[in-house]
């Protein structure tokens, strides 16, 4: 039996859904502060080295084996060799794991879109944060109650994901992924216009760019700019080789790894300078060094520039929506790629249409994220993510090149990439492949044990560390090789 | 701002932005 594979309308709608994917809430908080701490300008050598190195060889990887084997992740894992099938679930599993924090934290930025019309938050976003939107509880353990405000946005994110989904790729993912992404880009160099225009914005951007020459002796600086560039691509995540089997037989991958990667990285980049040319503006307005005002992730974006808003006049009423809309719209993107790969990969596997799967997926999912919406999920959200990063995701990254690089021969998939593309690559990616960036995720991965052997992470408590972290490690690995013991229902794939 | 920083932002718009236009550009003529 035939069964017609869904593609992309266009190619450029293909890599707006890409780069949507790519790009997500962590170019907005997470970068700036990286490129802050790790040296400033010179940072920018390491990062850079880590984009050509790292970050677009195992883009086109991920095109590349997606494309060929035109599956879902587990489905191309399969194809290379059935043994392998489980860490083509690993990341899938991880992924829906992500997706439920993810849909929190998302609930989060939409209603304080609406909270920036009247900066609702108060004098002392801190405590308003933690207090009273949060409401959060003592410990990681301790479940007391459901924050309401919180539950109705983790529905509403689960609503726009199976809505987006369920209309499929075209109609679905690239036709959102057109609309908000340019619009994203848009909000976001308004943003950074106006700030840079604002006293006090110099200050904050010769802090970030001022570069540090010493941090490049220092090994963890260019292990930080490897780890930025890989999260920050969206790589082993499953999103990448699902999207690019929707691409027609004939598409430019390598020309398509280049865009994702620059068009990902150029947005970071702009957000930086907003953050930091907001950063300054604060600094100069409390006259203190911008040090004392940097900070990253939550804190940034939820008690940090509320209280820049604050201060800020008319002018912070509309830059707060702006940004959280922006937060928005950055997650969305994310959220619907994630929900994708995640549907594609357990509908393929067990047959079940787009539409059943995408539905009872978000029934599922959303009825599980609500324990995110309680006055602990911001303990499990943060415990949870920092494990599933360092080690699962990483983890699936370095296996991801090791089998290409030495088990199915990096060649195949360079030659299969090049015969369709307008830039060929040589041979220096089969070495990047087979070396450079197993041994990197290798040396990021040993350097995070490290760290979590010396002092535990986040200062928590073992049982938490290891019912949100360790354990959810291991879930993904052991449902992934579990799964991969059911056969697959081979159905001839043709395209439209 | 100092004349480093202006430069470092400026080597990065370059590289990074110039770089998505120019593969956009290899996208839209090689439709």
């Amino acid at each position: 039996m035939e069964e017609k594979r869904e593609q992309w309308n266009s190619k450029i709608g293909f890599l707006l859904a890409a780069i949507g994917s790519a790009v997500g809430i962590g170019n907005i908080w997470r970068f700036p502060y990286v490129l802050y701490s790790s040296g400033g300008g010179a940072f920018l050598i390491p990062y850079f080295c880590a984009i050509f190195t790292a970050g677009i060889p195992l883009l086109i990887l991920e095109y590349g084996i997606g494309h060929k084997f035109r599956g879902s992740t587990p489905r191309c894992m399969s194809k290379i060799n059935r043994k392998f099938e489980w860490i083509g679930w690993w990341p899938i599993i991880s992924s829906s794991f992500i997706l439920c924090y993810y849909s929190m934290i998302l609930s989060w930025t939409m209603k304080y879109s609406l909270l920036s019309f009247h900066k609702s938050w108060g004098a002392d976003a801190n405590s308003y944060f933690f207090e009273d939107f949060l409401q959060r509880s003592p410990s990681p353990t301790s479940f007391n109650k459901m924050i309401v405000p919180i539950a109705i946005g983790i529905l509403v994110v689960w609503f726009i994901n199976w809505f987006v989904c369920y209309k499929g790729v075209k109609k679905g993912v690239e036709k959102t992924s057109k609309i908000l992404l340019p619009v994203l880009f848009v909000i976001m160099l308004f943003i950074v216009i106006r700030s840079v225009t604002m006293e006090g914005a110099a200050t904050g951007l010769n802090v970030l760019f001022e570069p540090d020459w010493a941090s490049l002796k220092n090994p963890k600086i260019w292990i930080s700019a490897y780890g930025q560039v890989f999260f920050s691509l969206s790589i082993a995540t499953g999103i990448m080789m699902t999207y690019s089997s929707y691409l027609p037989k004939k598409t430019d991958i390598n020309n398509s790894a280049f865009m994702t990667a620059f068009a990902n990285c150029g947005f970071e980049f702009l957000s930086a300078i907003g953050v930091f040319a907001i950063l300054g503006v604060m600094a100069t307005m409390q006259n203190m060094p911008v040090g004392e005002v940097v900070s990253s992730g939550i804190g940034l974006a939820f008690i940090a520039f509320p209280n820049i808003f604050t201060q800020m006049g008319p002018w912070g009423n509309v830059l707060g929506v702006m940004f959280y809309v922006c937060l928005a719209f950055a997650g969305v993107t994310s959220s619907v790629s994630l929900t994708e790969a995640i549907s594609a990969a357990i509908g393929e596997k067990f047959q079940i249409k787009r539409k059943k799967i995408v539905t009872v997926m978000s029934i599922i999912g959303c009825a599980i994220s609500m324990i995110f919406a309680t006055d602990a999920g911001i303990y499990m959200l943060d415990i949870m993510d920092n494990y599933i990063n360092n080690y699962g995701i990483v983890s699936v990254g370095m296996l991801e090149a090791i089998i290409v690089g030495w088990y199915y021969k990096p060649e195949t998939i360079r030659n299969h990439v090049n015969e369709t593309s307008y830039f060929r690559i040589g041979k220096w990616w089969d070495i990047i492949i087979k070396y450079v960036t197993p041994t990197m995720l290798f040396i990021t991965i040993v350097q995070s044990i490290i760290s979590e052997i010396k002092t535990p992470y986040g200062e928590y408590n073992r049982f938490p560390l290891f019912l949100y972290g360790q354990l959810v490690i291991l879930v993904g690995i052991i449902i992934g090789i579990i799964i991969s013991k059911k056969g697959w229902k081979t159905n001839k794939i043709t395209n439209k | 701002m100092s004349i480093q920083a202006i430069l470092f932002m400026i080597f990065a718009a370059a590289v990074l932005w110039g770089g998505f236009f120019i593969t956009l550009y290899i996208t839209l003529s090689n439709k």
